[in-house]
């Protein structure tokens, strides 16, 4: 026996021994006994580790790895936002660049992330602290992490109920009141109010405040939560009666109140996200499609459950979706009902206790559905750039490219040169994100939501006030993300094409490049370039859906680069399509020709001289971000 | 006539299995009946003949039925062994589709299973078959007839078996073991570091220890090094740790551990240093730096760092200067 299983054993027969101590419960491994409660699984002890681990770690070691990233990289810093009600220093983590502008210059939002509000769900400080690890380790990966770091701003709070989480680690196999509705020790919920750091002292176990039912706007109007001191739901005296509580709305003044659109809180389990609808319609859909990103991220095995408005139970998701007009959510991590999920006995309340084995996927999992559902949130997709180089030469036929003045971006066109038929042509869109995942650094799909290309690009003109169009074959372009892309690997699409033989530049009034494409997570761009996106009150301003619309948070397809331009509005409607006449056939490129002398390239010389274009375009240098 | 009584006598059978056998009660009614049952019918609760308690469940309502069942299988499963008519109950319990659901009320939202008899009585056939291996196990062992790769299968009752079994030996007889162990080269095979772990707390190694941290580091790994404090003398800790540095896996819990609880030692603290030498976990070992409680070292630490600008220094001195104020 070790003498840490004796330890609890003394403490089993001091309880049973002074008559005025509460009964206590041990869960253990496969031990049975009267007060023992076997998980059928490893009892997780918290550990002393800097570094992830199969398992969980101390509040104290995830504490100075907290600080130890604030130490080690200057896009962190640690902020005191009060104190718990034992007179614990609380800490968020400010994350990102200093700046409160995108590398677009334009304004940054921020998001709010709370982890530790219910001291037993141990999983929620290792999945913040996974969020933060994953921004520290990836930094200055060209990528995802970089992307959110340079372009978000992030206040993460990943122990909120801090005395409540210190008292669940002093007892990590040990509870009180019944072994089907364990509470206290390893099974405490609430703050530590009126609470001692004993287990065995009777009638205080019960004590404390439920955070999750102490926030406006609907504190104490549900049957969801209780005036009862004792119970599980205890509200509290007033809402935001507690300093936690005070602490977690401090977070949203280091967000930036203005700023602020995303909100998640982490909780376990259940395997689901929930959040409150408000009176904002288009409020409610965007929530709906992020939470669909986040969900697609680990092929839907959360599920989701909104709301209605005008109703709650005093959820922190509610204040931030009602206050601030946020995306707002609160998530239950797995599993769905208990350990039986994992090979255990499935006890009562056995979800609360993730085997250790399972913590790293766990954290990965987390991670990767809140990183999807905050890129989603930075900002739609737009396009930045537009190059077009003659293969044979190298020669940059068309750049144009979107430059901010004042509160729009204009077409900055530095060079044109008209467009030949037969010639090979390469081209390079450009956007202002990350477009693709990556996996070991190969282009992937991201569930449902997108797949490996998931781009189409044409040229279309008018000639004779009739509509033509150049289809291009996007199979054979490719995101890129070894070193031709502007700033994030997989923000720019290289694409071969060339034009019918009967190409004429000059009998072209009007010649716009038409990009329909979605960002990794399904988000049309933004069809209108010239004004700039933006989350306001809850949704996006001037992202504009294929004809124009502001209102819909929809986006759609961009005709803003126009090579000949006619002057003519973006959204006129188009001219009517060509009349059956067979010139100039819209031709598919690149097109392998057999027949016309001079034509197109055979497909492998057209291969070597995208290579050479490629090794051209790095060694002069292509980097266009800021 | 007959064939419709039999047909209404079915359906209304039907009905009632169907519709009665999943009971919904709340958070509260769940504790209120398992403190009536515990407390005020305790002397039910510990009723083990079968026709007893038959008895009783046949008079009660499905949540009743359902909480008195999973307390009793409870009971079973402390047992060491169970009787025929005890084993054919928990058969029966097995094909059992009582249930009882709750929405608690931290998570209204959610239907969850509270208690399902099926599965209470699979968890204790599982439980009392480990305990039934175990014995059967230390048996074989007193007869010197053990084979043990039989026992080394992951995720099967026999390896839960020798876990349960190895927990409740003797520091001589956990020493034995590992003497038999490395004869038969048997480490090697050791599905996880859940056998060696436990062995290890029971009698400590050196030689153990160092293959514990040339395996692949797992959760058991950390949890016995977690526990050292308790289990180890500082000597034998420091040696321990000082292997444990060796395995990058384990590098930030030892540095950790060096800092929090052994600091005052020389052996410790040359580790230290040498860990903030070390490229690799020398943010680890800055950072645990906040732990160290012994005055000579800190300040020698500070004043090296003194004249130092570069900014793991500073967060060398930072760090030292929180662990002054703790
Ligand atoms: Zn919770």
């Amino acid at each position: 026996m070790t003498r840490f299983s004796l330890q609890i054993l003394c403490w089993g027969l001091a309880a049973f021994s002074i008559s005025l101590s509460a009964v206590t419960f041990t869960y253990t491994n496969t031990e049975t006994g009267p007060n023992n409660i076997p998980l059928g699984l490893v009892v997780p002890i918290p550990v002393d580790s800097l570094t992830p681990i199969p398992g969980f770690r101390t509040y104290n070691s995830l504490n100075l790895r907290h600080v130890q990233m604030t130490d080690a990289s200057e896009l962190f810093t640690q902020i005191q936002i009060g104190q718990t009600v034992n007179g614990r220093a609380i800490f968020a983590y400010s994350i990102g660049d200093a700046d409160t502008v995108t590398i677009n210059g334009d304004r940054e939002g921020s998001a709010l992330i709370n982890g530790g509000i219910h001291a037993r769900e141990w999983q929620t400080p290792e999945a913040v602290t996974g969020y933060m690890e994953y921004l520290f380790d990836n930094q200055g990966d060209q990528h995802l992490a970089q992307f959110l770091l340079e372009n978000m701003h992030f206040v993460v709070i990943p122990v909120l109920n801090i005395d409540g989480f210190l008292q669940t680690q002093r007892f990590p196999n040990l509870v009180t009141d019944t072994s089907s509705t364990p509470r206290d020790g390893r099974m405490r919920r609430k703050n530590m109010r009126d609470v001692d750091e004993d287990i065995d002292t009777l009638g205080d176990n019960l004590n404390g405040i439920d955070l999750n039912r102490n926030n406006a706007p609907y504190w104490a109007t549900s049957n969801s939560s209780s005036n009862d001191v004792s119970s599980l739901v205890y509200h509290g005296a007033s809402p935001a009666s507690e300093p936690e509580t005070q602490a977690l709305q401090q977070g949203a003044t280091v967000a930036g109140e203005d700023r602020l659109r995303f909100y998640i809180d982490t909780h376990s389990f259940t395997q689901k996200y929930f959040a409150s609808y408000t009176n904002n319609s288009r409020r409610n859909s965007v929530n709906d499609r992020i939470a669909l990103i986040m969900r697609a991220a680990n092929n839907f095995k959360y599920e989701y459950d909104p709301t209605p408005a005008n109703v709650g139970i005093g959820l922190t998701d509610e204040y931030f979706a009602n206050t601030y007009q946020a995306i707002s959510y609160t998530l239950e991590t797995e599993p769905a009902q208990s350990n039986a999920e994992y090979g255990g006995t499935g006890v009562s309340h056995s979800g609360f206790v993730l085997p250790n084995a399972e913590v790293p996927r766990m954290r990965t999992e987390t991670t990767n559905a809140t990183m999807a559902g905050l890129y989603a949130m930075t900002y739609p997709p737009s396009l930045t750039g537009l190059e077009i180089v003659r293969t044979r030469d190298q020669v940059s036929v068309f750049v144009g490219q979107f430059v901010k003045q004042g509160e729009e971006r204009v077409l900055n066109v530095s060079s044109t040169e008209p467009l030949q038929g037969e010639e090979q042509y390469q081209l390079f869109v450009r956007f202002n994100k990350p477009m693709r995942q990556l996996e070991n650094g190969e282009v992937v799909g991201f569930s449902n939501l997108s797949n490996p290309i998931g781009i189409s690009l044409e040229l279309t003109g008018t000639i004779d006030a009739q509509e033509i169009v150049y289809d291009m074959d996007t199979s054979q372009g490719e995101w890129l993300v070894d070193n031709e892309f502007s700033r994030y690997k997989t923000d720019t699409f290289s694409q071969p094409f060339s034009l019918p033989s009967n190409f004429d530049w000059s009998a072209h009034t009007l010649l716009s490049l038409s990009a329909t494409a979605k960002d990794f997570t399904g988000q049309n761009l933004d069809a209108d370039t010239s004004t700039i996106a933006d989350w306001q009150n809850g949704s996006w301003s001037d992202y504009e859906d294929s004809n124009g619309n502001s209102n819909n948070d929809q986006g759609g397809t961009n005709k803003a680069f126009r090579l000949i331009d006619d002057g003519s509005d973006l959204f006129a409607p188009s001219a009517p399509p060509p009349t059956p006449t067979p010139t100039p056939a819209p031709t598919p490129s690149p097109t392998p020709s057999s027949s016309s002398g001079g034509g197109a390239l055979p497909m492998g010389m057209l291969m070597l001289l995208i290579v050479i274009a490629r090794r051209r375009l790095s060694a002069i240098g292509h980097k266009k971000g800021r | 006539m007959k064939t419709l009584i039999y047909i209404t006598m079915l359906g209304m059978y039907c009905l009632l299995t169907n519709s009665a056998l999943s009971q919904i009660v709340s958070e509260n009614q769940l504790r209120d009946k398992i403190s009536y049952w515990n407390e005020s019918k305790s002397d039910i609760v510990k009723l083990q003949s079968v026709d007893q308690i038959q008895n009783v469940l046949d008079k009660l309502d499905d949540a009743d039925r359902a909480v008195l069942s999973h307390l009793w299988l409870t009971k079973l499963s402390e047992l060491e062994q169970v009787n025929a008519g005890q084993k054919h109950w928990l058969d029966n319990m097995l094909k059992s589709d009582l249930t009882l659901s709750g929405y608690l009320d931290d998570h209204p939202e959610k239907l969850l299973d509270l208690i399902t008899i099926s599965r209470s009585a699979k968890s204790t056939i599982r439980l009392l078959n480990v305990k039934h291996l175990a014995t059967v196990l230390s048996q074989q062992w007193q007869q010197d007839a053990v084979e043990w790769t039989n026992w080394l299968e992951p995720q099967t009752s026999n390896y839960a078996a020798l876990i349960h079994w190895l927990k409740t030996t003797s520091p001589e007889q956990a020493k034995r073991i590992s003497a038999q162990w490395l004869n038969a080269d048997l480490l090697p095979s050791l599905p996880d570091n859940h056998a060696l772990t436990v062995l290890l707390t029971k009698n400590y190694s050196l030689e153990l220890v160092g293959y514990l941290v040339q395996r692949r580091a797992d959760e058991f790994t950390y949890q016995y090094y977690q526990q050292l404090p308790q289990t180890s003398d500082s000597f034998s800790a420091i040696a321990q740790l000082d292997l444990a540095l060796g395995n990058s896996d384990l590098a930030s819990q030892a540095i950790l551990a060096l800092a929090t609880h052994y600091s005052h030692e020389l052996s410790a603290q040359t580790l230290i240093k040498n860990a903030l030498h070390k490229p690799s976990t020398q943010w680890f070992a800055i950072t645990a730096l906040e732990k160290v409680k012994d005055e000579e070292f800190r300040t020698a630490l500070l004043k090296r760092y003194d004249s130092d600008a570069s900014s793991l220094a500073k967060a060398a001195k930072k760090q030292l200067k929180k662990g002054e104020s703790l």
